[in-house]
């Protein structure tokens, strides 16, 4: 990234009357308020400079801020200077930075287009109440395919229903839809925004924001890919339909019960966090389903490299320290000398003692031990626990898709071990489930092993 | 007769804590329309103590008082009138208390003082970054002492104005103040704020020279330790678009939840942002919760975190 330049050696100057009306200004900032829509010796048409003009004008006060705006192509990180002089508001510009669509615009844009399926729940747009877009976020720059700021709504969208003009629903100080709209280039979506009032309460524009319409209708589906045959598969695409807008629900719900937006009763709070448990499990579910379609496909394989048990179950214990904690229960964890070589894929492996250790967690009364123990001599790795055990003739059952052993409520699929053992059986390797010294459970995974680590 | 000076110190003590629980009431209800939980009695007090400084450094400033232990005289009318019901004011406050709190714990819990950023850049060759760092420590100097002059001389422009002429307009309703007296507190009115110069506040101040450095100095003044608070904040308001004081008071919020996703969204890992949470927060008793948002922190991309942001930007939260 280019260093930031200095302040400007020669600031770009305007001046405004105390109305915020433009008298003269150099060209950086006649153009600034050209693309906003301004006109000739009309109001400033940059909203936050005009705010800036309108302060100095009534607190007589010198005011000197960082102002961000955005004009064709850029976001724009303006310091700027508000003068009162005799012949009315001098506005200069000492600093200015320009971004190109903002830090992650390039890999949001790249994740919405990958996704058969977008949604945007965040502004996409700011709205002047004449209809004339102030700033756009990237996404929605490239549905348009370029320039959005300082076009018109009308010659953007095309409103579905012949009823409704955009003029009207600009007029009212109220929340707008959501509306079925239409791009230029034929794009269904669904519009809404809300009103964005200054302190006292005026219209200063509208916030909007887009569901495009296919996300209400999933496209038809190629037999093969329900089918697993070819192409991506049902799981993999019914995982990124969800995937987005099931992260945003935790995470909105996360923000509510986290009070970020203000504070709010303990109960609506402690619902909110039900609300993002009950998500989490269910992203969790869409995981597992795109396993499953993953493990079932012919091509399914999974790499080999040399992967040490030891380092897998430390990790593993890190991962879920809080979640023992939480449950009072002691994790124990192989010695760091103790090291235990075997050929595997690593991300795959430390899916599957995620799997068995969380599952011991769950299952093991409050207070007790989950041991995670590795032998070097069967290759193998170990969870135990000191809960009920699984009966001897449910033990292959256990393993079967969907098998809850009658469990309901805890967050569960029932689809983990059907998945670890096939992930363990695509490495050449086996879990099996028996008896813990303790009386509980004990599965282990073993994995050929390796001679060299 | 000290029984009846007692009295009278009880009944204004009363009226105070009357007023600054009404102000606190209306405050919750503007802010968060939903409250049910009030701000605790140490973060009224707070308030009211904070307020009434501004109000006698106004004072002070328009040469109506040279005491500045004095109670400011147009308080009891001021409040009455509701001005201290001022959301934006109210805003003011309490994120100067928010910052208060915040640099009395990091020096607490700094054992040797490390050379700050700003020192250092006040020292470098660099002619235009020298000239801004002096302007932040004298800004940063005057904010610290002098009170109450120097807390009503960092009040940005709207606010400044709005104190300045609710002053002279309750000193003219007096019956002693004639037409001379008006004159003349008009035309400090109109001094005082010619003279204001927002730039020399802090928080301008702090912008400017984190606006002003490059992105590879910049990010030095995401480390709180040795940028300090104002910079660091500046910082932040300038990678994510926020407003200063918002983000001062989500770093001292309650909730350690805000300030984890700041973290996050710049990419920090759990040992980093726990190392900034404690420097900036301290072991709070009420972060008994601390574990489930370590699980969320870890679990919560710096993506996403970015995303959650935006949203407390549009969510009316807007500069």
């Amino acid at each position: 990234m280019p260093a930031r330049p200095p302040f400007l050696a020669i600031p770009i100057k305007a001046l405004c009357d105390l109305d915020g009306r433009l008298l003269s200004a150099d060209p950086q900032l006649r153009r600034l308020h050209d693309e906003s829509g301004g006109v000739e010796g009309g109001i400033l048409a940059v909203p936050k400079l005009l705010e800036l003009v309108h302060l100095s004008a009534k607190t007589g006060v010198r005011v000197e801020r960082l102002v961000r705006v955005a004009d064709r192509t850029h976001d724009l990180d303006l310091w700027v200077e508000a003068q009162p002089t005799v012949e009315g508001i001098r506005l200069s510009i000492l600093g200015w930075h320009e971004h190109l669509w903002g830090p992650d615009a390039s890999a949001e844009a790249a994740t919405i287009a990958a996704s058969p399926y977008r949604m945007t729940t965040r502004t996409a747009l700011s709205i002047a109440p004449n209809g004339l877009v102030i700033r756009a976020t990237a996404s929605i720059r490239s549905l348009f395919g370029g320039v959005v700021q300082g076009r018109r709504i009308e010659d953007l969208l095309q409103l579905k229903s012949a009823e409704l003009s955009w003029s009207d629903l600009l007029a009212q100080c109220e929340t707008i839809g959501p509306l079925p709209v239409i791009t230029p280039n034929g794009t269904a979506l669904l519009f809404s925004a809300d009103p964005a009032v200054n302190d006292k309460g005026k219209l200063v524009g509208f916030h909007a924001r887009f569901v495009e319409a296919s996300m209400l209708a999933p496209p038809e589906l190629e037999p093969s890919a329900i089918s697993g045959g070819s192409g991506l598969g049902f799981g993999r695409q019914f995982a990124s339909a969800v995937r987005q807008p099931l992260s945003r629900i935790m995470a909105n719900a996360q923000t509510i019960g986290s009070r970020l937006n203000g504070h709010i009763d303990e109960s609506y709070a402690g619902y909110a966090q039900d609300i993002a448990t009950a998500a989490r499990h269910l992203s969790e579910l869409v995981g597992d389903l795109e396993d499953l379609d993953a493990i079932d496909r012919a091509d399914f394989n999974v790499a080999s490299e040399q992967v040490e048990l030891g380092d897998i179950a430390r990790r593993v214990g890190g991962l879920l320290a809080l979640k023992a904690a939480d449950h009072h229960i002691e994790l124990v964890l192989p010695p760091a000398d103790l090291k235990v070589p075997v050929i595997g894929e690593f991300r795959r492996i430390l899916q599957i003692v995620l799997n068995l250790v969380g599952n011991a967690i769950r299952y093991a009364p409050d207070g007790s031990m989950v041991t995670v123990s590795i032998n070097p001599q069967s290759s193998s790795l170990s969870v135990s626990d000191q809960g009920q055990g699984i009966k001897a003739e449910d033990r292959q059952r256990v393993f079967e898709k969907f098998e809850r052993l009658g469990r309901s409520g805890d967050g569960g699929s029932g689809l983990g071990l059907y998945i670890s053992r096939r992930l363990a059986r695509a490495m050449h390797g086996e879990l099996v489930v028996g008896e813990s010294p303790e009386g509980g459970a004990m599965f282990t995974l073993s994995l050929p092993k390796a001679n060299l680590i | 007769m000290a029984n009846d000076a007692g009295n009278d110190l009880l009944r204004a003590a009363t009226a105070c804590a009357a007023d600054a629980q009404l102000l606190c009431e209306d405050l919750s209800y503007l802010l968060f329309p939903r409250v049910l939980e009030t701000p605790s009695e140490e973060l009224q007090a707070s308030l009211l103590f904070t307020l009434r400084q501004i109000v006698s450094g106004v004072e002070q400033l328009l040469g109506l008082t040279t005491d500045s232990d004095a109670d400011p005289q147009s308080w009891k009318i001021l409040s009455k009138a509701g001005l201290l019901r001022e959301p934006r004011l109210i805003e003011y406050c309490l994120a100067r208390i928010a910052e208060e709190n915040l640099q009395e714990r990091m020096d607490a819990a700094r054992f040797e003082p490390l050379e700050q950023l700003p020192a250092k850049l006040a020292l470098s060759g660099d002619a235009n970054l020298q000239g801004l760092a002096v302007t932040f420590l004298a800004a940063e100097g005057a904010s610290r002492g002098n009170r109450p002059i120097g807390i009503a001389r960092q009040l940005p422009a709207d606010l400044l104005h709005l104190l300045v002429w609710r002053v002279i307009a309750v000193f003219r309703t007096d019956a002693e103040c004639d037409d001379d007296d008006a004159a003349a507190l008009i035309g400090a009115g109109h001094r005082i704020l010619a003279g204001h110069d927002e730039a020399q506040t802090l928080q301008a101040a702090a912008a400017k020279l984190a606006f002003s450095l490059s992105d590879a100095a910049r990010a030095e003044l995401l480390d709180p330790a040795t940028a300090g608070i104002p910079l660091f904040v500046a910082a932040i308001v300038q990678e994510f678009d926020l407003h200063f004081d918002r983000v001062m008071r989500l770093i001292e919020e309650n909730s350690a939840a805000p300030f984890l996703t700041i973290l996050r969204a710049r990419d920090l890992d759990i040992d980093a942002a726990s190392q900034q949470l404690t420097l900036l927060r301290g072991q709070r008793k009420d972060d008994f919760q601390l574990p489930a948002y370590v699980r969320s922190f870890t679990q919560l991309s710096p993506q996403e975190a970015r995303r959650q942001i935006s949203f407390w930007r549009y969510g009316g939260f807007e500069n």
